[in-house]
Order: structure tokens, then C-alpha cells, then sequence
């Protein structure tokens, strides 16, 4: 009996401290995001952050043309968006729509998990940061969501249907499209609060700061045309920081003259396309023919293909990615746009020469001036259109011009079938990916 | 003890006292129990003896020939003189290759399978023994009943074993592997097949759950050789060579040179390449493209370039791969083993090496050394200890070119190797050949890149080493209980280093990439020239500890016996990874490159960050089980059992109240043949069997929190730790549960002639855990892990073995036979959606009353006769409209359900002949009743990918030959929604059942008289054809359903065994 009591307290023994054996970390890398440290890293994946966003809002425009043989080369759902077709244009699950809900979910991540930290002294500065910057993507993604799949802004907004909003990192959260009007209100107040939170500085361009949240509310009060806000947070913007990149000093003649993350970026992402890659994207010889022979941006941005023909190598991004973050000529033009339609013409035109002075070669600028209202807002928007092209910009702007009754249509030619997409169109708001519209039951565009 | 019958003793012992005409005898076997059942042959009479082994046989006096015979035991001649008086003593010696079937072992104990209730499958040691090669695991396929090897869902790779069909869709599916008494961490392919003596299968939830939340899958347990008190010194030695053909280029019914060259033509005239030429990125186009562009542009004339295209039309590149990349493989393996013991201690070492060269020339080779020792320190307590030592060796072998994947697809089926004199040419890979020719204006390294040369520049060596480590004391408490500790400590280096010399195309790419010529002229180097070296190191250790008690106890008519226990585990692994640029091999000196900024890069001008591949990682996974096991027999005729088990442990993200896993297992047995009332000749055994039970399946994936996963680099932009969402929080989350009811009839025919099994489960996976499709703007995938549903199978495994023929010729078949059948009970996602239930070759359907992997297709309608587009079926009319066809408002209705796509019969069947020393062993292996999606022509992926097969000649080319060909036409430009819509055809659904030829071994073995001057007891050669292929398949394609791409080629060995 006596070995059988030595047996027990031997098991009592071995299986005493096993709570403490079973603490120990499985993966070392692995964390339960629970610090700030850990919301940060998730905010620094730029692979989903910064470089994720989509190209259907430029591939839908008109800026690029590809010739019927390269365009036949391209895949069906690249062919279908191309001609504003009404199905089939995504692919089915890696698309624009999962990109964008999947940065909006790291961000709904950030926010819940934050909220158990305990925001104090010593942490205040990292907190608000960090918060900060998960409101300023959510809403950089709601907004790019609206501007494709929603129609423009306007009186109807409040009973049309914009996206989904997403704000819970709960996955059994059914999804239902909120209208647009709650959508932009959404993402005004997701920036009011990043604005409140970020530094006026961040560690990289690569995350946001306060003037880039400033520049994304005046970009989102623009495109609302909401002009005496987008003016007020334009303004705020470049209060604090309004560098501008002398073209001069570029080397045109190199493949990328402008480079990545310059002065002028205020937050940087990107999206890549194969349809307007330089290989076969041809820029529109309309709009190439806007540029007078002294604006140094008729060779920064244009690559001749020596056929007639022209590419972009233009892009903030120093390569062949397409730039569609905020920069300060973005924010300057809002401002002056802005101004133009209030009614203060000299200080609109005081902006924008100012862009001008730094596009033009040396000494060959000649200011812009103008009593009309009407003569200087053209005067800025076509500066807006030369100055932001292939940014994502354009189609928003369409849209949103579209609305103010400039009448503006799209039309291309393939193989001798025309195909356009007429001014004020409900096609203006693309078709949801099919996968989606199967599998959340929601409505689809028609 | 049981052991002990292993071993070949004759003992005979008679006593002749007295004469009278009936003799009165009892058999025995060499541990001194009783044997019932053997057959006691006289002149003229034959009789049985009984349950305790006696027998009374009568005959005239004189003398007369007894000739004993019994399953499992050699047969015994003798000549008696009648009248004999006394008790004739026999003892039967049991034979080798049948006695290892009496016991089992699950891990934790040997239990005698008569007394086991779960179902055990063992296969002996010579069964395993009739292959050669490297990994034992690897020679289980076609001869295991309910164990089937998937290469398909697998990705191809490793070894996808399924016990008893999948009771999982997301966990790992492999069952749980264990070497003796733990679950071995290391590769598993460390082992020497040499010093394995059998392998238990354990089918069911009471012979599995002792194993819990690990055992879902089934466990597989690998007993090997033991050494033995009270033996002679025995030293064996064996050693085998084995030659494998080269891998058949020419399985794959690739699209012909000819078909490829034209359709580059009609590619190039639509301006298919057109946006490649003029691209930064330099994309490579083929020798016909380029000789087309040339022609165009005026450089040469458009006959040369024809004449030239028209050279190329007759190579072949599956010619050159044939040629000049493949070889025979080659595996030579070596072992030798010796062992002795006295009554005190027993020692057993071994020995083995292997040498492999693979069809691409890599060579490996591995070393094992093991060595065991037993010691009885008291009559109580006795020490056991254990060291297995596994070094192993391989590098790198040619490249295979046929694997190389550029921008614009695989090398074309016209690349050539090497020139008419073997000279090694240079294929066209990442860039243009005339850019890179002029790329650097001369300052460049030489961009070109040739395959059957750059291996040689690369040395990429894989050390592994391993430790196994146990040891053990057992003591015997009291006569019925007995303690044992076991300790068990493993580890596994493991070391990649690879050097790429600058010769090397990597060195020569990376180098050239991310150089820069400045205005002046001057060459800029950011990666300097010298080897690149990738090392990789990799520790894994692992510690285990189990305490358990084992009760023994035998009270008249009653028994009991059981284990109780309890055991840590804990393993770790440890990997590190880094690179170093610019080695200079001869001085030993490295040179820094600037990870931080990037680097304007020489082809496309995009900026780039030189890859730094410095990465750390470490993993630790810490389990806690105790468990128990009793069994009950009554009268040796009813047994009844019970086990159970929990489990913790320290998977990341689960609450610590959640980590405790219990699972169980009850079981009963009735051996019918031992009762009173069974007087069958015919039937000699007959037992019932019959189990129900669960065991878990844990996969460490899902967890209820959210996690995120460290890259193990910064970010290169704000130099801060970066993380990625692993997992996303799902409090619903629960553990899948495996619940098994067994029913099992063993019998045996005519003193066990003809024996064998019936057994009937079924098996019930609950909370399925699936990768469901998920609404997108969750954010979180298009797939989500969740409980997904129920599912329910149900088998039946019938083995038979019979001895066909005795005697000097003999013959002995055994069969088995595997049926299962599952269906899905419940899906808690039911959305249906017609083309995702078509991905890959092997898919969950999830649709409720039909198969887990069912096969469903797309209704077709044949082929337009006037333009060759597939059409289907919709709403009851012929359509085109492929998105609707495959849509969402697709309902199954609407589709082809072919049957399941994993087979419901499968099984083996294996004959061994022996004379004068001859054996013979052939063996068959089938699959009925399953279904398998062909590789279809698919446009897309020959105009981006290269990559067609030979249907391309069979295409739709004008009205009419719709009537002889379900191939669709070529269009341009392509749409792949119709390829999508036409590989998801019914046309392109087949047959797979087949009949496969699984091995054909001859042996011979010298007879031991002629061995005597030769010092030998025991010499057998042997001969042994493996992967013969397919004797009969229901498809008419030739193709191999249990494979992807290349059927393993044959192979032919050829050893020899022998024993001093």
C-alpha cells in the first residue's frame, strides 16, 4: 500500500504546476493585438493599407486608351470595365470592393482593441495616434467605396443607396448599403475625429497626419461640393504644411522624374492597373493636347512612345504605380476651386499661380489673371485636370461636375463599336462584384 | 512474454513407459500455455486437441507417424510407438511471420488482441518487408486496409494518408504517427524502415481515443524491433539496390510543337504581343515572336523568319528534359543489426545507410544508428534504455526546366537544352533575349541563363540531424500492478545552406537588376558581385514524460486490466533564416548592401528594396493529458472496456477553460467460439466485437480571438514591426468531435485456414470545422473557418487470409475490401453557388444528403455548330450566357451529380506462392466507384501560361465537327468564363475506378543445409517491381486518376538478407 501513496503524490506532483506550463506562448510572432504596439503594426501592413487601393474609378474614365489588339489582349473582367459594361467587370474575390472592407476591418480591429487600453500620461501621444489613424483609413476606404459604387452627391443622396458601412470587426455582422448621405457622414465624422487625433507630423508619409486627414475632409466636402467646407479644411491643410516641388529641378528625361514620397505627398498609396500600365495604356491625345509647350509637365508627365503616341510617367510614386494619395497640389487646387466659386477670385488665382510658377519652365510663366468667376474656375479646373490626372481623381470629379450641369460624357471606341457612358448615368455608380451581391443578398447597381 | 514465441525453438519431450493402444498427449507452446485447436493427425484418425491443449488419440500398436499442425505454428512430424504410456508432451514453435498478429500495440500498451475490443490492424514485418525504399511510411499504400493515399487535394504533396475516409475538412488530415510510445515530431522519414518489426493501425475510437484529441485522423503506431532477454547473439545484415525510371514526359498529352507555333503566329497577327514588346518590365517573348518581330521590322526577311520558325517545329523540349535533365533514380539501402541477452540484460543495436540519387541527380543519403538496452536491476525494477541517432544528407539536383514560370508563361514546347552536340543552350526566361544582350553596354555580367549549367553554381546542402532519447524504469509494485516512468527527449537540427556562386544565374540576375550606369559611363554596383549564400537553421526539441500504472489481475474467472496515467509534452522549434551578399569564397569576406533605402532598379527603373531575408521564429506547443484505460473479461469469453482521456494544452487564443478536451471510449467483446454451446468445425473462431467513442480534431488555426502574426521584418517605409490579422475572433468557434461505432465479426474458417474480419462503423464528425464563403465586405477573405456543418460515413472493412495450399507448395491469398460512404447530415452555410462548388480537383460540395466530395458538373448542350462555343443548359433552353450558367441563380437542380469523387470501394488483393525456397508475392490494389475532373483545354492559361494539352488539335474548327469533338473552338480575344464554364463541364467528368499492379517481389531462400560452410543461417535474395501502374482503368485517356501531373515511374529492386 505503502508504494501505492508514493505513486499518487508522484502524480500529484507532476500535474501540480500545469496551468503555468500551458501559459507559455505557442508562437512567438504571434500576439493578441492588446498594445499599442500591436495596433500599429497592423496599421503599418502597407501591403493592405497603403497599397491596396483599386483601379476601377481610373480604368472607367476616359484619360487612357488602349488599342483594340492590346485591349483584346487584356483579361474579360479588364475588357468589361473598360467598356462600361454592367456585369462580370471584377474578379471574383480578389477585388477592389475586399481590398477596401479589408483595410476597414484592420481598422475596426484597431478601434475595438483599443478601447481596453487604458489611455493615460504616458501613452496619451501613441494612443490618439493610433486611433487616429484607424478613423482616418476607415474612412479613406469608406470614401473610395462611395465614389465607386455610389452615385455623386447630391439632393437624392438620402434615399440612394451608397456601401456598405462597415464598423464592427464582427464577420457575422450582416451587410446591408447604407444611403449615400449617411455614408459621407460617416466619413466626415471618422475624419473630424483623426484630425483631432493625429500628430501634425507622422514617423512617414506612408501613415496619416492631421493635415492629411484635413486634406481628405476637403477632398470628401469637394466632392459633396460642399465648396465653403472644402475651403475651410483646404486651408487648414495647407496652414500646416504647403511644400510644392519646383518642376524645374526634375530630370525630365528620366523614366520616373518625380519621385516617391516627395515633398508634396501629404499620405501616400497607390493602385497598380494592367489596363493604363505604360506598356499599352496610350494617354488621351485630347488631354495631351492641353499642355503648351513651356509647361514642363507635358514631359515630366508624358513618355513619347515615339509613334505618335504618348505613356504616363508621372505618378508620385517614382514608377509605374499610379499615386492615389493626398498631396498638397491636390489640396491647393480644392482650395482654389474652392475659393473660385465663392466668389474670392484673387485669392483663387493667387493659388493657383502659385501651383503654376513651379510647373512652368523658368521664366516662361506668365500669370493668370481674370475678373469673371466664371472664366477663373474653368481656368482652375483645367489646371485640375492637367494637374491630377491618373490619380483616381477624375472620375469623382466627373461625376460630381456632372451634377453642376457641366454635361461631361464618356465614349470609346473598340473595333469600331462605340460604347460610352452618357453624362448624369446611374452607371456612373459601377456594378457591386457579383460574389458579393450572391452571397450578402445585397442590391446591386443597375 | 509472449515475445519469447518469436523465437524458433524446437522442444520434444516424451516419456515411454508401459504399452497400451491409446495415447494421451497435451500441446503445448515454448512459454509452456496450453494450444487449443491443433490438429493431431495418426494413421488414420485425426483429432482436436481441447482447451487445455490435451488429446487422446487411439491407433494399432507399432509404431506410427503424429503429424501436428495449427494455425500460427510450424508443423510437427514425430514417430511414436504404440501402445505409449504417460502424457505425450508437444510443443508447437510458432511461426515467425503469423505470431506477430497476437498482439497490438497502441502506444501506451501490448495488449493481447483476442482481449481487445477496437480494431487493430497489424501488419508484420514481412509484408512491409516485400518493398524497399527509403520511408516506411511510403510502403503502406495498396496493402493497408482502410488507409488510402490521397496526392490530389494534397496539392500533390506529402504523404495525404485518410484512415476510415475524412472526418475533417479544415484540421490536418494525416493520421497521428507514433514510434513506440510517443508521437514522433521529427520527419518522419528519419526512421529505418529496417528496425520497424510491425505497424498497428488503430481504426476505431476505442482503439484510437486513448490517443485523444490527436487521434480524429487515426493513429498509425510503428513498433520497432526489440531486444530480448535469454537470447543468443543474432546478427543480420541486409542490403538492397533500387533502380526508378525516369519520370514519362510524355504522360501529359501536351499541345504539339507544331499546334504551338501556330497559334503563336495567329497570336502574334492579332497583336497579342504587342504590349509585351513595348513594357518596361522587358517581358520575354519566345523565339517565334521575336523572329516574327524581326520580319515585321524589317531586320530579316519574312522567308528566313518562316524557314527558322519552320527549325524550330522539329524539337521537342519533353525530348531534351528526357535527355539531358532526367535519370534513373537510384536508392541503395544497407542495414545491420545485432542483438543478445542474458537473463539479466539484453542489448539490440542497429545500423543502416541509405544512398539516394534522385531522377535529377540530387544525391541523399542518411546514417541510423540505434541502440537499446534492458536491465533488470531487481526482480522488480527493470531499466530501459534507447538512443536512435538519424543523420541525413542531401543537395541539390539539376532543375527541372519544365517547371519554369516566366511573364509570359512556361518555357515553349520548342526550347531546346542543348544544341546538336549537347552543348548547353540558353533559354529565355525573364527578359527579352535582345535586351538582355545589349542591356549595360558590355559592363553587365552575362544575363543569359542556362539550365543544364546553373546547378552546377549553386550547392544548396540539407543537414538534418536528429536524437531520440528514451528512457524508462518500470517496477513491479505488486504481482497485478505495475509503475513505469518514460522519458523521452528528441532533437532535430536541421541546417540549409545554399550557395549561389556568382556564376550562378541568381547572382548574375540580382547583380545586373540592381546595377546602374551613370551618365559617365560608369558601372554601379548595389548588390556587389560574389556568391549569395541563404542559410537556414532549424531546432526542434521535444520533451516527453509519462507516468503510468498498468493493472494485470486475474481472479478465477474474472480479469481485469487497464492503465492509468498521466504525461507532459512539450516541443519547441526554433528556425532562423538570413542571407549574406557578396561572399567571397576564397578570402571568406562579405560585403554589406543598404537594406534601407531603395534602389532604383535597372530594368523597369522601379525602385526596389534588395530582399533582406533575416528572420527569426519560434514556436512552443505544451500539452497535458491523463488518461485511462480498463478492460474487464469474464471467463475469457466477454470483455468489456473503457477509456478516456483529456487533454490541454497551450494552443494560442483559447481560453485556459476550454483547453481541457475529454473524450471516450467504451467497448464490448464476446468470443461466441469459446462458449460451450459452439461445436462448429467449419466456424473455429468466431467473436464479436463492438465499440462506440470520440476522439477530437484540433486545428491550431482557428482560435476564438483575434491574433496577428509578425512579419519578421520592419517595414521598410517607417521602420517599425508590421503585423498581419492571422486569425479573426469568432467566439462560436468549437472543436470538431469525431464519434465512431464499431461492429466487428472475426472468424476463422477450418482451424483458422481461411480467417478474417467483417467490420461495420460509422463514423459522425460534428461542428465540422469548413472554410465557408463569406460575404467580402466582412474584410476578412472570401473564406472563413467556421463550424460548417455535420457529416456521416459509413464503412466496412472486410480482410481475409487463407492458406490456400500447405505443403511443400504453398499458397496463401490475403484480400481486403473497403467500403465508405459519407454524406453531409447538416451545412449551416447551404448558400449554394454554382461554380464554387467546382474549384480544384477534389471539393467540398457541402450539399446536405450527398457526399462530402461529390462530383457535380455543368449540364452541356455540346458545341454551337456554327462558331464551336460550349453551350449548357439554362431554364431548359441551350444557352451561351456563361454567367448565367454558372450564377447564383444556378441551382443544383440544374447541374450533372456524377457520384462522389473519392472511391466507395477500394482495396487489395495479394497472393504469395512459395516452393523449394521460391516465393513468390504479387499484389493488386483497386479503386471503384469514384469520379475525377480531366485537365481541360483551357485558352486562357495556353495564351498567358503556354500551358495546353494535346485536346488543342481536337478543337472545334468548322461546322461538322461538332459531331466528333466536345473541344471548344479558338477564339480571340479570349473569354474565361467560357473556359471556366467548359473545364466545368460534365464532358471533361470521368471514371476513375481502376486496377493498379501495386509490387511483384521474388525471393529465395538458400536452403540452411547449404549454408553451413558459409557461416549464414538465413540468406534470401530478392527481386522487387514496384509502381507497375494501371492493369485496368474505366477511363479511355490513358490517365492516372490517383495523380496530378506524372505517375511515379516503375521501379525495379533488387537485395539480399541474411543472418549469421
Amino acid at each position: 500500500m505503502k508504494r501505492l501513496i508514493f505513486l499518487g503524490m508522484f502524480l500529484l506532483l507532476a500535474f501540480a504546476s500545469c496551468k503555468k506550463f500551458l501559459d507559455a506562448k505557442s508562437n512567438q510572432s504571434q500576439a493578441i493585438p492588446e498594445t499599442l504596439p500591436d495596433l500599429q503594426a497592423l496599421l503599418d501592413q502597407y501591403q493592405h493599407i497603403n497599397y491596396a487601393d483599386g483601379n476601377a474609378a481610373e480604368v472607367s474614365t476616359d484619360d487612357i486608351y488602349l488599342t483594340d489588339a492590346d485591349l483584346a489582349a487584356r483579361t474579360e473582367n479588364e475588357r468589361n470595365m473598360y467598356t462600361w459594361q454592367r456585369s462580370n467587370i471584377f474578379l471574383q474575390d480578389s477585388n477592389e470592393w475586399f481590398y477596401n472592407y479589408r483595410a476597414i476591418n484592420r481598422t475596426n480591429v484597431v478601434l475595438e482593441s483599443i478601447r481596453k487600453i487604458d489611455r493615460n500620461a504616458g501613452n496619451a501621444f501613441e494612443w490618439d495616434n493610433v486611433s487616429g489613424q484607424a478613423y482616418y483609413l476607415r474612412a479613406k476606404n469608406h470614401l473610395r467605396g462611395l465614389y465607386v459604387w455610389g452615385n455623386a452627391y447630391d439632393e437624392q443622396s438620402g434615399s440612394e443607396l451608397g456601401v456598405p458601412l462597415k464598423l464592427s470587426a464582427d464577420f457575422n455582422e450582416p451587410s446591408t448599403r447604407a444611403t449615400v448621405e449617411a455614408g459621407y457622414a460617416q466619413v466626415i465624422s471618422d475624419l473630424k475625429r483623426a484630425a483631432a487625433a493625429l500628430p501634425i507630423k507622422a514617423v512617414h508619409v506612408m501613415r496619416p497626419s492631421r493635415p492629411a486627414a484635413f486634406a481628405l475632409l476637403a477632398r470628401t466636402y469637394w466632392s459633396m461640393r460642399r465648396y465653403e467646407l472644402s475651403l475651410l479644411y483646404a486651408d487648414s491643410c495647407l496652414l500646416l504644411k504647403s511644400d510644392l516641388l519646383d518642376y524645374n529641378l526634375l530630370n525630365a528625361s528620366a523614366a520616373y522624374p518625380i519621385g516617391q514620397f516627395n515633398a508634396e505627398v501629404l499620405q501616400d498609396s497607390y493602385f497598380t492597373s494592367p489596363v493604363l500600365n505604360n506598356a499599352r495604356g496610350k494617354i488621351n491625345p485630347s488631354l495631351y493636347a492641353l499642355y503648351d509647350a513651356n509647361d514642363l509637365r507635358r514631359t515630366i508627365f508624358f513618355n513619347d512612345n515615339k509613334n505618335g503616341t504618348f505613356g504616363f510617367k508621372g505618378s508620385y510614386e517614382g514608377n509605374s504605380n499610379f499615386f492615389s494619395g493626398l498631396a498638397v497640389n491636390e489640396v491647393l487646387l480644392i482650395r482654389s476651386e474652392s475659393l473660385a466659386r465663392a466668389g474670392k477670385l484673387l485669392e483663387a488665382l493667387s493659388d493657383l499661380n502659385r501651383l503654376l510658377r513651379n510647373r512652368y519652365r523658368k521664366n516662361t510663366f506668365i500669370e493668370k489673371s481674370g475678373a469673371d468667376q466664371k472664366e477663373v474656375l474653368d481656368m482652375v479646373l483645367l489646371e485640375r485636370r492637367k494637374e491630377l490626372l491618373l490619380r483616381g481623381l477624375r472620375w469623382v470629379d466627373v461625376k460630381r461636375l456632372n451634377r453642376e450641369g457641366a454635361g461631361i460624357s464618356f465614349s470609346r471606341s473598340v473595333k469600331g463599336t462605340v460604347y460610352s457612358l452618357k453624362a448624369n448615368s446611374s452607371a456612373f455608380a459601377l456594378p457591386i462584384p457579383e460574389r458579393v451581391i450572391e452571397i450578402a443578398g445585397l442590391e446591386q447597381n443597375l | 512474454m509472449r515475445r519469447l514465441l518469436l523465437m524458433i525453438v524446437l522442444l520434444f519431450c516424451a516419456s515411454l513407459v508401459g504399452a497400451q493402444e491409446s495415447l494421451r498427449g497435451v500441446v503445448r507452446d515454448v512459454s509452456g500455455k496450453a494450444v487449443s485447436g491443433v490438429s493431431v493427425k495418426g494413421a488414420a484418425v485425426e483429432v482436436f486437441s481441447g482447451e487445455d491443449g490435451g488429446f487422446v488419440l487411439s491407433g494399432k500398436a507399432g509404431k506410427v507417424r503424429l503429424s501436428f499442425s495449427a494455425m500460427n505454428f510450424d508443423k510437427l512430424d514425430t514417430l511414436v510407438s504404440l501402445p505409449f504410456s504417460g502424457l505425450l508432451e508437444v510443443v508447437l514453435v510458432g511461426m515467425e511471420r503469423q505470431l506477430e498478429t497476437v498482439e497490438v500495440s497502441t502506444g501506451y500498451q501490448r495488449l493481447p488482441k483476442e482481449r481487445a475490443t477496437g480494431s487493430f490492424l497489424q501488419l508484420s514485418g514481412k509484408v512491409l518487408n516485400e518493398q524497399v525504399g527509403t520511408g516506411i511510411i511510403a510502403r503502406l499504400e495498396g496493402i493497408t486496409s482502410s488507409l488510402s493515399v490521397d496526392r490530389k487535394s494534397n496539392g500533390g504533396e506529402g504523404y495525404g494518408i485518410i484512415i476510415r475516409g475524412i472526418g475533417t475538412l479544415q484540421g490536418p488530415r494525416s493520421p497521428l504517427i507514433v514510434l513506440d510510445n510517443f508521437p514522433y515530431e521529427g520527419d518522419i522519414n528519419n526512421i529505418n524502415p529496417n528496425d520497424v518489426e510491425s505497424i498497428t493501425v488503430l481504426r476505431d475510437a476505442a482503439a484510437a481515443s486513448i490517443w485523444g484529441a490527436r487521434a480524429g485522423n487515426g493513429v498509425i503506431v510503428i513498433n520497432t524491433k526489440k531486444a530480448r532477454f535469454n537470447d543468443k547473439l543474432k546478427v543480420s545484415f541486409s542490403g538492397s539496390l533500387k533502380v526508378t525510371g525516369k519520370p514519362d514526359q510524355y504522360y501529359q498529352s501536351k499541345i504539339s510543337v507544331d499546334d504551338f507555333i501556330d497559334l503563336e503566329n495567329f497570336l502574334f497577327d492579332k497583336g497579342y504581343y504587342t504590349s509585351f514588346e513595348v513594357g518596361t518590365a522587358r517581358a520575354p517573348l519566345s523565339e517565334v515572336v521575336e523572329l516574327r518581330i524581326a520580319a515585321r521590322d524589317g531586320l530579316i526577311n519574312a522567308g528566313d523568319a518562316k524557314s527558322r520558325i519552320d527549325v524550330l517545329r522539329s524539337y521537342d523540349l519533353r525530348r531534351d528534359l528526357d535527355r539531358y535533365v532526367f535519370q534513373n533514380a537510384t536508392a541503395q539501402q544497407y542495414s545491420l543489426q545485432m542483438g543478445a541477452g542474458s537473463e539479466k540484460r539484453n542489448w539490440l543495436l542497429s545500423a543502416g545507410f541509405d544512398h539516394n540519387v534522385s531522377s535529377l541527380a540530387a544525391p541523399f543519403s542518411r546514417y541510423n544508428l540505434k541502440a537499446e538496452q534492458n536491465f533488470k536491476v531487481t526482480s522488480r525494477l527493470t531499466l530501459t534504455g534507447n538512443l536512435m541517432l538519424t543523420y541525413t544528407n542531401s543537395k541539390n539536383g539539376r532543375t527541372d526546366p519544365s517547371q519554369i514560370n516566366s511573364a509570359t508563361g512556361m518555357l515553349p514546347p520548342y526550347t531546346r537544352l542543348a544544341d546538336e552536340n549537347g552543348n548547353s543552350l540558353p533559354v529565355i526566361t525573364d527578359y527579352r533575349t535582345g535586351y538582355i544582350s545589349s542591356a549595360g553596354n558590355g559592363k553587365f555580367l552575362d544575363w543569359r541563363y542556362y539550365p543544364l549549367e546553373d546547378y552546377k553554381y549553386t550547392r544548396s546542402v540539407n543537414n538534418v540531424n536528429d536524437v531520440l532519447a528514451s528512457f524508462r524504469a518500470s517496477y513491479q509494485v505488486l504481482d497485478w500492478l505495475k509503475v513505469a516512468a518514460t522519458y523521452q527527449f528528441e532533437q532535430q537540427d536541421g541546417k540549409i545552406k545554399s550557395v549561389n556562386t556568382p556564376q550562378s544565374y541568381l547572382v548574375r540576375n540580382l547583380v545586373n537588376i540592381f546595377s546602374s550606369i551613370d551618365a559617365g559611363g560608369t558601372l554601379k554596383r548595389n548588390i556587389p558581385l560574389g556568391s549569395i549564400v541563404d542559410q537556414d537553421y532549424s531546432l526542434l526539441q521535444g520533451h516527453n514524460m509519462r507516468a503510468q500504472a498498468d493493472i494485470d489481475k486475474v481472479m478465477g474467472r474474472h480479469a481485469l486490466s487497464g492503465i492509468i496515467g498521466g504525461e507532459i509534452r512539450s516541443n519547441g522549434t526554433e528556425t532562423n533564416a538570413g542571407r549574406v551578399y557578396g561572399l567571397n569564397e576564397s578570402t571568406l569576406t562579405t560585403s554589406v548592401v543598404n537594406y534601407l533605402d531603395p534602389v532604383k532598379t535597372f530594368v523597369t527603373g522601379n525602385l526596389e528594396y534588395i530582399t533582406n531575408r533575416d528572420a527569426f521564429g519560434k514556436t512552443l506547443n505544451r500539452y497535458v493529458s491523463t488518461f485511462a484505460n480498463l478492460a474487464y473479461t469474464f471467463d475469457d469469453r466477454y470483455t468489456l472496456s473503457l477509456s478516456g482521456r483529456r487533454d490541454a494544452s497551450n494552443l494560442f487564443g483559447l481560453k485556459t477553460n476550454d483547453k481541457w478536451n475529454p473524450l471516450f471510449s467504451s467497448g464490448f467483446s464476446w468470443d461466441i467460439s469459446k462458449e460451450k454451446f459452439w461445436r462448429s468445425s467449419l466456424i473455429s473462431f468466431l467473436k464479436l466485437r463492438t465499440t462506440f467513442g470520440a476522439s477530437g480534431n484540433t486545428d491550431p488555426r482557428s482560435t476564438a480571438v483575434t491574433t496577428i502574426t509578425y512579419a519578421g521584418f520592419n517595414s521598410v517605409f517607417t521602420q517599425t514591426p508590421y503585423a498581419f490579422l492571422s486569425n479573426y475572433a469568432n467566439p462560436e468557434l468549437k472543436w470538431e468531435r469525431v464519434f465512431m461505432f464499431n461492429a466487428a465479426l472475426d472468424f476463422g474458417f477450418r482451424e483458422n485456414r481461411i480467417k478474417g474480419s467483417l467490420e461495420y462503423y460509422r463514423k459522425k464528425s460534428v461542428d465540422l470545422l469548413a472554410l465557408t464563403p463569406i460575404d467580402l465586405t466582412a474584410g476578412v477573405g472570401a473564406t472563413i473557418v467556421k463550424n460548417s456543418g455535420v457529416i456521416q460515413g459509413d464503412g466496412v472493412d472486410l480482410e481475409l487470409s487463407s492458406r490456400n495450399l500447405t505443403g511443400k507448395f504453398s499458397w496463401t491469398t490475403d484480400f481486403f475490401l473497403n467500403y465508405y460512404k459519407d454524406k453531409v447530415l447538416k451545412n449551416y452555410n447551404s448558400t449554394f453557388n454554382g461554380r464554387g462548388k467546382l474549384n480544384g480537383n477534389v471539393s467540398y460540395t457541402g450539399l446536405v444528403g450527398y457526399p462530402l466530395y461529390g462530383m457535380i458538373s455543368f449540364k452541356w448542350a455540346g458545341l454551337d455548330p456554327a462558331t464551336g462555343d460550349p453551350q449548357g443548359i439554362l431554364n431548359g433552353a441551350v444557352s451561351k450566357n456563361y454567367d448565367a450558367l454558372m450564377g447564383s441563380s444556378l441551382k443544383f437542380e440544374d447541374m450533372v451529380y456524377h457520384g462522389t469523387a473519392l472511391p466507395i470501394f477500394s482495396g487489395g488483393l495479394g497472393n504469395s506462392f512459395s516452393y523449394a525456397g521460391f516465393t513468390l508475392s504479387v499484389r493488386l490494389s483497386f479503386k471503384l466507384r469514384y469520379y475525377f475532373r480531366k485537365n481541360a483545354l483551357d485558352y486562357g492559361s495556353l495564351f498567358i501560361g503556354r500551358e495546353g494539352n494535346a485536346d488543342y488539335a481536337k478543337r472545334w474548327q468548322k461546322p461538322g465537327d461538332e459531331l466528333i469533338t466536345s473541344v471548344p473552338s479558338l477564339i480571340y480575344p479570349n473569354s474565361n468564363v467560357r473556359d471556366e464554364f467548359y473545364w466545368g463541364s460534365e464532358v471533361n467528368v470521368l471514371k476513375g475506378d481502376h486496377i493498379r499492379m501495386q509490387y511483384v517481389n521474388l525471393g529465395y531462400d538458400f536452403k540452411p543445409a547449404g549454408l553451413k560452410k558459409t557461416g549464414f543461417s538465413r540468406l534470401q535474395l530478392f527481386v522487387v517491381a514496384s509502381n507497375l501502374g494501371i492493369i485496368w482503368r474505366a477511363n479511355k485517356e490513358g490517365i492516372d486518376p490517383d495523380y496530378m501531373g506524372i505517375p511515379d515511374a516503375r521501379s525495379i529492386a533488387f537485395g539480399f538478407k541474411s543472418s549469421l
